[in-house]
C-alpha cells in the first residue's frame, strides 16, 4: 500500500501526493504524475534518459528513491517547453535534426540544458564532456552537438532565432530539401507517448518467467504459489496456445512460451498478469520450474557435427546455407601471381535501441485482439499472430507506437503472443515493458561468424578469383538467420567484378541467445573480411587501396556475383569523390601512418583527454545554481 | 613500454541492395488532397527514427503541390492503413516513397482535371507547388485551399487515390545462387583516421569521411543523420562491443558492461552524397539505412594496420588486442595477428 | 528491483545512532547510486529491505573545511564537488581529475566519497587519488549510549575487496585530506571507452619538484589488485634523485608485481608501468608535454636497443 508521503514542487507545481515507498523518483514521475517525458532506458543509471533537474542540479532520476526527494524542486523536460512553446535549445534540436527514434531526445535536452545553464559559453569539447553520460544510439551525437552549439550561439545573442526556421531546399521542390523532421517537436519536448508510456483503464501488468539454463527439458511447472499471490489475475504457458505455436520470420520454429524444451538462457516460459508490477514478479518469482539439463552446443563447429540436434524434428542443426559460385576458382587460381589466405571473425553485437520492448494489448468491443508494440513488421505479425490465436486475420489488430529504435531487434515478435494470451484469458488490457537486462537476455544480436577467404590477384591487381566461406552462429531459433545468410552471400565480395566465384554461408542452431536481423544483415561481416583482404592484397602488391579498388570496382553492364546485369554502377565515382573530400595521399597501405601528410585534417575531432572543463570554463565562469 | 600516440588512415568500400532481398517487394499507400490546401497520407510506415515521415511529408509535397507541414500522415495500424511495412532491408524510402508518389500523382490528376475544367485550359499546363495551383501561360493561380474547396464543393470531386509500387525481385538458384534479388544497388565508401595511444592500446576514431550513393537524396540533412549514426553504431562493435557468452550464459546483461559508445568517444563525420538515381523508379531514390555502417569496420581495421602495423582481424579491437597484437609483433615481427 | 518499507533520514549523528540501535534490519545508503543499479538481474537480484537508512544528510557528514595544511571533507561530500570546487582544483589537483572520469556529471552530484569508499570495490578510482593524499578518515560508533569517534589511515579502513573497518551501525564520518598545494598532479584510467567505464587500470600520481630533483613522489594505483595501493618502492627510488629518463624508467619497473589480479595480467602489468611513467612526466607539468613524451619514449627505446645489441 502507498505510504509515502511527498510534497515537492514539480514544474512550478506544488504536489502533495502518497506514493510506495519503494518507487524511485523516476516511477513516481511516471506512474502517479504521468509526466512520462522522463524515460527509462536501463534503470541503472547508464543511459540518460531519466535527467531531471533537483534543485537545480541535473541527476538520474532511476538512481533516485522518491523518498530522497522530498521537498525539492524538480524540473522535467516538460517544464522546459512545449510542441507550440518550445526552449531555445528545444528549437536547436527540430532544426538541426538532433532527433531520430527520439527516445534519448527528452534526456539530451535536459543534458543541454544543464550544460548551457552551468556554462553559457561552453566550448564543443564542454558540451561533449558534460553530454556523456547520455546515450544516443541512432543519431551519432554529432547533430545533437549542431543544436547545442546553435542554442548557445543563440542564446548568447552571436546568432539570430532565424536559424531555427531557415532551410535549404531547391528553387522548385521540396525533393533535396532540409524539411526539419514532423516528429521532432513532440520528441524534444517529451510529449510523444511510446509504449510503455501508455496507460490504458484498468490494465494489468505482466511479466515473464524466464529459462535459467542453455538447454533443458522441462518436466514440471509448478504454479501452485504463484496463484495464490494477491492480484494474481491470469497465467498463462505454451498450453494456453489455440492455434499453430510457432512464430518467425523466415522459419516459424519458436513458440510463445517454451513448449517441452528451453533452448536458451532467457526463453520466455510463464507470463503472469497481476495488477502491479511488483505482485506480478513475486508471482514470477514463486514459480517452481523442475529441469533436466541437456549437453548443450555453444560452438558453430560442434553444430555442424550434428551429435546434438537443437531442434530434433528439423533432424538437422543447419538453418540455412546459401551457395554462390560463378566460372571456376581452381583453374583461375592456378594463374594468379598472388594468392593469399585469412580467416576473420565478428562478435554477437547488441542492438542496444534505447527503448526496452514494451506493449499493450487488449480485446477491443468487437472482438478484436488489438497488440500495441513497436513492431517493426505489423503485417507480419498480424499474420503469425492469427495462427497462433486461431483467428481470422482481419480479427487481429496491430498497432505499430513510436518505436525507439530498432535496427532489427524489433522485428522478432517475442514478447506480443504473451501479450495476446493474456489480454484474452484476462478480458483485460495487459501492459508489459521489458527490464534492459531483460531486453538484452532474451532478444536476438546481430550473428557472430567466422569467415574464410582466399583470394587469388594478379600482380596488377585484378581479383582472379575468391573462395569464401562463412560460419555464422544462429543461436537457439532460426530468427532472421536463412535472410543474413543469404544477403551475407549475396553482398560479401564487395562491389567487385569477379569472374570466378565460391562463395557459402551457413547459419547453425545453437544454444546460445538466438541471432537475428541487426542492420546491415550478415553484409557486414563477409564485406568486413572482403575490405580487409584487398588491403592485404594491396600492401603486398604495392598498391595504393583506392587503386586496388578502381582496378576492380564494378562499371555499368558488369554481372554480378549472382549473375544479374548491373544497369548502373556508381562505386568509381563514390571512390574518387572519397577521395577528395578526404584529401587521401596516395600510397600503399604499409603502415606509413608515422610519414604521411593527410593525417591531422582538421576534419577530425579532437582526441579525446578528458578534462576539457578543467582546461578553460567558456568564459571562465561557472554559474552555481 | 611504449607511451605514444599514433596516427594511421584506411580506407574501405561497400555496397547493398535496396528492398527484399531475391524475393518480390511491395508497398501501397493512399492519398487526399484536404481541406485548407493540406494533405492526408496513410500507408504503413513504420518510422523507427531513419526520418521516413519527414520524407514522404517531402515526397507528397513535392507531388501535391502543398506544404510539407501540411502533410498529415497517418498510423501503422493492420486495420487502417494500407499495407507497407515492414522497417528493415533499407527499403522504406524506396518502397513507401514511390508508393506515395504515385497515390500522390493519382489524387493530384483528379484535382487538375477539375481545374481544367474551371479554368478552361489543359490539364497539363497546370502546376502546383508549396500551397499554390496555377496554368502555366495564363494568368490563372490561386491558393490550394481554394482550389480544393472549389474541387470539393463546386464539382464533387474529392481529389483521392490508392496505388501500388512493386520491386521485382527474383530468388537465387539454389545451386549456383544466380537471381535477381534486387531491382537497385548502391555502392559506398569511407576514409577513417584513428590515434592509437600504444600506452593502453586504446583506440580513438577522430574522422570518418563518408561517401554514398543514395540515388536521389530526398531529405540530405536526413541521409547525413543515417550515415553519422550507421558509422557510430559500426564504431561501437568495431572497438567496443560485446556480447560475451559464456557456456551460454551472457557476462555483458546490462549496459554497465556492455559498452556503447558516448559523446566522447564519436569522431567528426564528414559526408559527401552521390546522386546516381535509379532508373526503374518513379523517384529514383534509393536508400542508406544499412549502406551507412557497412565500410566503416574494415576501413578502421586499416587504419590501425596504417598507425601500428598490426592488423586485428577479430571484432572488437579492445585496448588488449592491441597491445597484445603489438607485442606479438614485436617478438615475432609478424604482422598478421588475431 | 529494491523494494523497502521504510526510508529514513537522519539529520545528526545522534539522530542517526538513536535511530540505529532502535531500529533493526537497517540498510545503510548516501547516493544510492550502486545500491540500484545493483538490485536488478544478473547482479542483487530481487532485493528486499525493511528499513533504509540515507545518511547523506546528516550534519556531521557535510562538513567542509579547507585548511592551509589539512582540508576536512565530510563523507556525503558529492564527487561533483570534488569537480567543481575552485580551492580543490588549484591545491588538490588530482581530484577533480579522478572526478571528470568518475561515471558523468548527473551521478556525481548523487555519488558521495564516503559511499565509494565504503563500497570498496578493487575498480574504484577515488581510492588511489585519496591515497596519495594521505588521506585519513574518521569513524563514528556508538559505545554505551556515547557517540565515540575514531580516526585512522584510509589504508587501514579499507580491508580487503568490499571489505571496512565498519561494525554494526559504525558510520564513516569525514576524510581528513593533506594539502598538496604546490603539488603536480596527474590521473590516467584506462577502460573500454573514454566516459561512465570501470577501470582496468588506474593511476594517480602527485610530484613535487625541487629545482631538477624530484622532492616528494606518491603514486597509487587501483584496478589491478584487492585494495588500490601506494607504489612504495617507486615512491622511494625517485625521492631525492634528479629528473631523468634513467631514474623514471627505472623507478616504473619496482612495483609491478602488486598486480594480483590472474585475468588480463599482461595488459594490466604493461599498462600499469606505462601509466607510471606517463603520470610522473604529466604531473612534472611542461608545457609541451607531448613533445617531452614522445622525447622520453625514444630516448629510452633507443636505451633498450643498445642493451639488447
Amino acid at each position: 500500500m502507498p505510504n509515502l508521503e511527498l510534497k515537492l514542487t514539480i514544474n512550478g507545481r506544488k504536489i502533495k501526493k502518497t506514493t510506495f515507498s519503494h518507487y524511485r523518483l523516476l516511477d513516481f514521475l511516471r506512474e502517479d504524475l504521468d509526466l512520462t517525458g522522463t524515460k527509462e532506458g536501463c534503470g541503472a543509471g547508464e543511459c540518460g534518459t531519466c535527467s531531471v533537474f533537483i534543485n537545480g542540479k541535473l541527476v538520474k532520476s532511476c538512481l533516485v528513491p522518491a523518498a530522497k526527494a522530498d521537498g525539492a524542486k524538480i524540473e522535467t523536460v516538460e517544464g522546459l517547453g512545449n510542441p507550440e512553446q518550445m526552449s531555445h535549445i528545444q528549437k536547436a534540436f527540430c532544426a538541426t535534426g538532433a532527433s531520430q527514434c527520439g527516445f534519448c531526445i527528452p534526456g539530451m535536452v535536459m543534458a543541454a540544458t544543464s550544460t548551457l545553464r552551468n556554462n553559457p559559453k561552453a566550448n564543443l569539447e564542454q558540451i561533449k564532456e558534460e553530454m556523456g553520460g547520455n546515450i544516443c544510439r541512432c543519431t551519432g551525437y554529432q547533430k545533437i552537438f549542431d543544436a547545442v552549439e546553435m542554442a548557445r550561439d543563440v542564446i548568447n545573442k552571436e546568432k539570430s532565432e532565424k536559424v531555427f526556421d531557415e532551410y535549404e531546399k531547391p528553387k522548385n521542390s521540396f525533393i533535396g530539401a532540409n524539411v526539419k523532421r514532423i516528429d521532432a517537436p513532440s520528441k524534444v519536448t517529451g510529449r510523444l507517448k511510446y509504449a510503455a508510456d501508455m496507460k490504458l483503464p484498468n490494465m494489468l501488468h505482466m511479466q515473464v518467467l524466464r529459462s535459467d539454463r542453455p538447454h533443458a527439458k522441462i518436466l514440471n511447472i509448478d504454479l501452485t504459489k504463484a496463484k495464490k499471490i494477491d492480484g494474481v489475475r491470469g497465467i498463462v504457458t505454451c498450453d494456453d496456445v489455440p492455434g499453430i505455436d510457432n512464430f518467425g520470420v523466415f522459419i516459424e520454429d519458436q513458440p510463445v512460451l517454451a513448449k517441452d524444451k528451453v533452448r536458451y538462457v532467457g526463453e520466455a516460459i510463464v507470463a503472469v498478469a497481476a495488477d502491479t508490477v511488483e505482485q506480478a514478479r513475486d508471482a514470477i518469482n514463486a514459480i517452481k520450474i523442475k529441469y533436466k539439463d541437456l549437453p548443450a552446443i555453444y560452438d558453430p563447429e560442434e553444430a555442424l557435427k550434428e551429435k546434438i540436434l537443437i531442434h530434433e524434428h528439423y533432424k538437422t542443426n543447419l538453418v540455412k546455407h546459401i551457395p554462390i559460385r560463378k566460372g571456376n576458382t581452381e583453374e583461375a587460381f592456378k594463374k594468379a601471381d598472388l594468392i593469399i589466405e585469412d580467416e576473420f571473425s565478428t562478435q554477437p553485437v547488441e542492438h542496444a535501441y534505447l527503448e526496452p520492448m514494451a506493449g499493450v494489448s487488449y480485446v477491443d468491443q468487437d472482438g478484436v485482439l488489438t497488440i500495441v508494440s513497436p513492431s517493426q513488421n505489423i503485417t507480419h505479425h498480424r499474420h503469425m499472430m492469427a495462427k497462433i490465436m486461431n483467428l481470422p486475420i482481419h480479427k487481429v489488430r496491430f498497432i505499430m507506437s513510436p518505436v525507439g529504435g530498432g535496427f532489427g531487434g524489433k522485428e522478432d515478435m517475442i514478447y506480443q503472443g504473451m501479450l495476446a494470451l493474456l489480454a484474452t484469458k484476462t478480458r483485460q488490457p495487459i501492459k508489459y515493458v521489458m527490464t534492459r537486462e531483460e531486453d538484452i537476455v532474451s532478444t536476438a544480436k546481430r550473428h557472430p561468424s567466422r569467415t574464410k577467404y582466399k583470394m587469388g590477384l594478379t600482380k596488377e591487381g585484378k581479383i582472379l578469383a575468391v573462395e569464401i566461406s562463412m560460419l555464422a552462429d544462429g543461436g537457439a531459433y532460426g530468427c532472421s538467420t536463412e535472410g543474413v545468410m543469404r544477403k551475407a552471400a549475396i553482398l560479401g565480395a564487395g562491389p567487385y567484378n569477379i569472374e570466378n566465384l565460391k562463395m557459402d554461408t551457413r547459419g547453425v542452431y545453437t544454444n546460445n541467445t538466438p541471432s537475428g536481423a541487426f542492420r546491415s544483415f550478415g553484409a557486414l561481416q563477409t564485406e568486413f573480411a572482403t575490405e580487409s583482404m584487398l588491403d592485404i592484397a594491396a600492401e603486398k602488391l604495392q598498391m595504393d587501396p583506392f587503386e586496388i579498388r578502381r582496378i576492380n570496382a564494378f562499371v555499368k553492364g558488369n554481372l554480378t556475383h549472382t549473375k544479374q546485369e548491373l544497369n548502373s554502377a556508381s562505386i568509381n565515382t563514390v571512390l574518387n569523390e572519397l577521395e577528395k573530400l578526404s584529401n587521401w595521399e596516395k600510397g600503399p597501405p604499409q603502415s606509413r601512418g608515422q610519414i604521411r601528410k593527410d593525417t591531422f585534417s582538421k576534419d577530425n575531432r579532437d582526441a579525446c583527454e578528458l578534462g576539457a572543463r578543467l582546461k578553460s570554463n567558456g568564459n571562465g565562469k561557472r554559474v552555481n545554481r | 613500454m611504449s607511451l605514444t600516440k599514433k596516427r594511421g588512415r584506411g580506407v574501405a568500400a561497400a555496397w547493398y541492395g535496396i528492398a527484399r532481398t531475391a524475393a518480390m517487394d511491395q508497398a501501397g499507400a493512399w492519398a487526399e488532397i484536404d481541406d485548407g490546401g493540406s494533405a492526408k497520407i496513410s500507408t504503413g510506415v513504420t518510422e523507427i527514427g531513419e526520418g521516413i515521415l519527414t520524407v514522404l511529408a517531402q515526397v507528397a509535397a513535392d507531388e501535391l503541390g502543398v506544404k510539407p507541414e501540411n502533410v498529415m500522415i497517418g498510423e501503422n495500424d493492420t486495420s487502417r492503413s494500407p499495407e507497407a511495412a515492414h522497417a528493415g532491408a533499407t527499403r522504406q524510402t524506396y518502397m513507401i516513397g514511390n508508393a506515395v508518389a504515385l497515390a500522390c500523382r493519382g489524387a493530384r490528376q483528379k484535382l487538375f482535371d477539375v481545374m481544367a475544367k474551371e479554368w478552361k485550359v489543359e490539364a497539363n499546363t497546370i502546376k502546383a507547388h508549396n500551397g499554390e495551383i496555377w496554368s502555366e501561360g495564363t494568368n490563372y493561380k490561386m491558393e490550394m485551399s481554394e482550389a480544393i474547396h472549389i474541387c470539393k464543393k463546386k464539382y464533387g470531386v474529392i481529389p483521392v487515390a490508392g496505388e501500388n509500387y512493386t520491386s521485382h525481385h527474383t530468388g537465387l538458384d539454389p545451386v549456383d545462387g544466380s537471381g535477381r534479388p534486387w531491382q537497385a544497388y548502391v555502392f559506398g565508401g569511407q576514409v577513417a583516421e584513428v590515434e592509437v595511444d600504444t600506452a593502453t592500446g586504446e583506440v580513438q576514431l577522430l574522422g570518418i569521411w563518408a561517401c554514398h550513393d543514395v540515388g536521389k537524396a530526398i531529405n540530405p540533412k536526413g541521409v547525413e543523420g543515417q550515415i553519422e549514426g550507421g558509422v557510430v553504431q559500426a564504431v561501437g562493435q568495431a572497438l567496443m562491443e560485446n556480447y560475451e557468452l559464456d557456456k551460454g550464459r551472457t557476462k555483458s546483461g546490462s549496459f554497465a558492461k556492455y559498452i556503447l559508445p558516448t559523446s566522447l568517444d564519436v569522431p567528426k563525420v564528414t559526408s559527401k552524397i552521390v546522386e546516381d538515381p535509379d532508373p526503374l523508379s518513379p523517384l529514383g531514390a534509393k536508400g542508406i539505412g544499412e549502406p551507412a555502417m557497412v565500410p566503416t569496420s574494415p576501413a578502421i581495421m586499416n587504419a590501425i594496420y596504417d598507425a601500428i602495423g598490426v592488423r586485428i582481424k577479430s571484432l572488437p579491437a579492445t585496448p588488449e588486442k592491441i597491445l597484445n597484437a603489438l607485442k606479438e609483433k614485436k617478438q615475432n615481427g609478424s604482422r598478421n595477428i588475431n | 528491483m529494491l523494494r523497502y518499507d521504510n526510508y529514513f533520514i537522519p539529520k545528526t549523528l545522534k539522530e542517526y545512532f538513536e535511530l540505529t540501535s532502535k531500529v533493526k534490519d537497517c540498510r545503510i545508503v548516501a547516493g544510492c547510486t550502486d545500491i540500484l543499479p545493483w538490485a536488478r538481474e544478473g547482479r542483487g537480484g530481487d532485493v528486499f529491505l525493511k528499513n533504509v537508512v540515507d545518511v547523506s544528510r546528516i550534519k556531521e557528514l557535510n562538513t567542509f573545511k579547507f585548511g592551509s595544511k589539512k582540508i576536512l571533507m565530510g563523507a556525503a561530500t558529492n564527487y561533483q564537488k570534488l569537480f567543481l570546487d575552485k580551492k580543490i582544483r588549484k591545491s588538490l589537483k588530482v581530484l577533480p581529475q579522478v572526478s571528470v572520469w568518475f561515471a558523468d556529471d548527473q551521478i556525481r552530484e548523487l555519488a558521495t566519497i564516503g559511499g565509494n569508499i565504503v563500497n570498496a570495490s578493487p575498480a574504484g578510482d577515488g581510492m588511489p587519488a585519496l591515497l596519495t593524499l594521505n588521506t585519513k578518515v574518521t569513524v563514528a560508533r556508538f559505545k554505551n549510549k556515547k557517540i565515540v569517534k575514531e580516526k585512522m589511515p584510509l589504508e587501514k579502513f579499507v580491508k580487503g575487496r568490499n571489505k571496512v573497518a565498519l561494525k554494526n551501525n559504525d558510520l564513516l564520518v569525514d576524510f581528513e585530506l593533506e594539502n598538496t598545494d604546490g603539488y603536480g598532479a596527474c590521473f590516467e584510467k584506462v577502460g573500454h571507452r573514454r566516459s561512465l567505464v570501470i577501470s582496468t587500470v588506474c593511476v594517480a600520481s602527485l610530484v613535487k619538484v625541487n629545482k631538477n630533483t624530484f622532492q616528494d613522489v606518491r603514486v597509487a594505483v587501483g584496478g589491478v589488485c584487492e585494495v588500490p595501493t601506494r607504489l612504495l618502492k617507486t615512491e622511494k627510488f625517485l625521492k631525492g634523485k634528479s629528473i631523468d629518463e634513467n631514474n623514471i624508467y627505472a623507478a616504473s619497473m619496482l612495483d609491478l608485481n602488486v598486480i594480483k589480479s590472474r585475468s588480463r595480467r599482461e595488459y594490466r602489468t604493461e599498462v600499469l608501468q606505462n601509466f607510471i611513467i606517463r603520470s610522473i612526466l604529466k604531473s612534472l607539468g611542461k608545457n609541451n608535454i607531448d613533445e617531452e613524451i614522445q622525447k622520453f619514449d625514444n630516448k629510452v627505446k633507443q636505451n633498450l636497443e643498445t642493451v639488447h645489441a
